[in-house]
């Protein structure tokens, strides 16, 4: 996988010299839910691959999310449109809608809120069209359940295990999150978002390897590379894994559309910048353990440290 | 859950759902309804369970509002017997139910998605459909009725 060969386009995360788990939530400036970038096409093809070999483990819905799902699709719609009308267009003529995609040269006609004239579910085709991922957490009795998703490139968890789950089961493997109360903080702050007023927040991780898919069902085959990662090989191998997720109301369903747009940066291109080479050095040498288990970096933090410690003592020598 | 049976008065009436050994955890409560004079029927299920599903659904679903139902089971048939239960309209405040005998857990493969039953108590299993080892966590899925394996080794 390639990844932003400039810097100025990656959404590098951290603010300050420490890392802990927060609600770490921001209005959006710009209301949108999708990004357009330079590796849209090969994205696009490697996620229409992994849902045509991988069908249950990429696309998992419960039956009655379709009318939310068609909610997600005309939001998204609207906003490829809106967002980046030389790439995308829709016409509507009363229920039936033509949908273009002009980087793929791809028209798709459909009766809005019939499955019938799609060939997949509403969310599992226009996830198709994004680089991100799609997810919908459905909100019933004060609390939001994960009812149907689009999920090529997770962070090391399995979408078809989680389905159905309410919020709180799904975070219950997340040490602290649940003694900090965290759980509940942003579950209550997610149960307020309002229709119109869209959030984002980043999330990162460190990846030895330079895979997008990275799901639970294919850990023992990418897993291995953390044990490969050597003082010679970091800066190539391995990568800073930065989510930029957004979400949205839905109006209609008053579900929420959880939106997720992987990007991979590898230690060589980050320590090119030095405020970002610093920083990070500091947050990875301060990071307690019981956040470097759950993000999987035990294996080879220490490598990663001595490698920017490296790259740091470079800089100021030269 | 509770830990015993608890009887819970004046309802319109009382189903009891049991094998033998269950039968018996549930007779104080049967006792109780007796004493009281209160309406009750007894499905007892032996070994025959071929249209056990069915028969149940069927019945269950003749029963007015303000039925009240106990069930005991072994651990292993308590829950398709409770999904029966949910799907004919029953609510958790319906009823109590109630394992007994070797309890098993099941153990949803990371990597394949098929379930491995297990005793309780295992905390790294093979997984019988694709035989990855899984170390056996605590995150459960009501959904799937099994918990999350892991890779155990890389």
């Amino acid at each position: 996988m390639t990844y932003i060969d400039n810097l100025e386009q990656f959404p590098y995360p951290f603010k300050g010299n420490m890392y802990r788990y927060s609600n770490n939530s921001i209005p959006l400036d710009v209301p949108k839910s999708v990004d357009i970038t330079s590796n849209y096409e090969e994205e696009i093809k490697l996620k229409r691959q992994l849902l045509r070999d991988h069908p249950k483990r990429c696309f998992q819905s419960l039956s009655h999310t379709l009318k939310a799902q068609w909610e997600i699709l005309a939001l998204v719609m609207n906003h490829l449109v809106n967002y980046y009308p030389d790439k995308f267009s829709l016409t509507k003529t009363n229920t039936l809608w033509t949908f273009r995609n002009l980087i793929l040269n791809e028209t798709q006609q459909f009766i809005y809120g019939d499955e019938s004239t799609l060939l997949q579910q509403p969310l599992d085709f226009i996830g198709r069209h994004v680089q991100e991922d799609l997810i919908l957490m459905s909100e019933r009795d004060g609390n939001l359940y994960l009812d149907a998703g689009q999920l090529c490139f997770p962070a090391n968890w399995s979408l078809a295990f989680d389905l159905g789950m309410s919020f709180r089961e799904i975070h219950y493997p997340i040490p602290g999150f649940k003694e900090e109360k965290l759980d509940d903080r942003i579950l209550n702050f997610l149960l307020r978002l309002e229709a119109g007023n869209p959030w984002g927040r980043n999330n990162w991780s460190l990846m030895a390897g330079n895979r997008l898919d990275t799901s639970l069902e294919t850990f023992d085959d990418w897993g291995k590379g953390r044990k490969q990662v050597t003082a010679e090989n970091a800066g190539d191998l391995v990568h800073l894994r930065v989510e930029v997720q957004t979400l949205f109301r839905l109006s209609r369903s008053n579900g929420i559309l959880f939106t997720i747009h992987t990007h991979l940066l590898p230690l060589r291109k980050l320590a090119e910048k030095r405020a970002w080479l610093e920083q990070f050095y500091h947050i990875l040498q301060e990071l307690p353990p019981y956040i470097v288990d759950y993000k999987g970096l035990s294996l080879f933090k220490d490598v990663v440290i001595d490698y920017l410690k490296v790259q740091l003592e470079k800089e100021d020598a030269s | 859950m509770k830990n015993q049976p608890i009887f819970v008065q004046s309802k319109r009436k009382y189903l009891f759902l049991a094998d033998q050994k269950g039968l018996t955890i549930l007779n104080p409560i049967i006792e109780q309804a007796i004493i009281n004079n209160d309406s009750f029927e007894v499905v007892f299920l032996g070994k025959q369970k071929e249209f056990l599903h069915t028969d149940i659904a069927h019945w269950l679903s003749q029963q007015k509002m303000g039925t009240y139902l106990y069930v005991c089971l072994p651990w292993k048939e308590l829950h398709p017997i409770k999904l029966k239960i949910e799907e004919v309209g029953f609510s958790e405040e319906e009823y109590q139910w109630f394992g007994h005998g070797d309890k098993s857990k099941n153990v949803f493969c990371c990597r394949c998605h098929e379930i491995t039953e297990v005793a309780n108590g295992e905390v790294e299993i093979n997984c019988q459909y694709c035989h990855l080892l899984l170390e056996v966590s605590d995150h459960y899925s009501a959904l799937r009725h099994a918990y999350l394996g892991y890779v155990a080794k890389l």
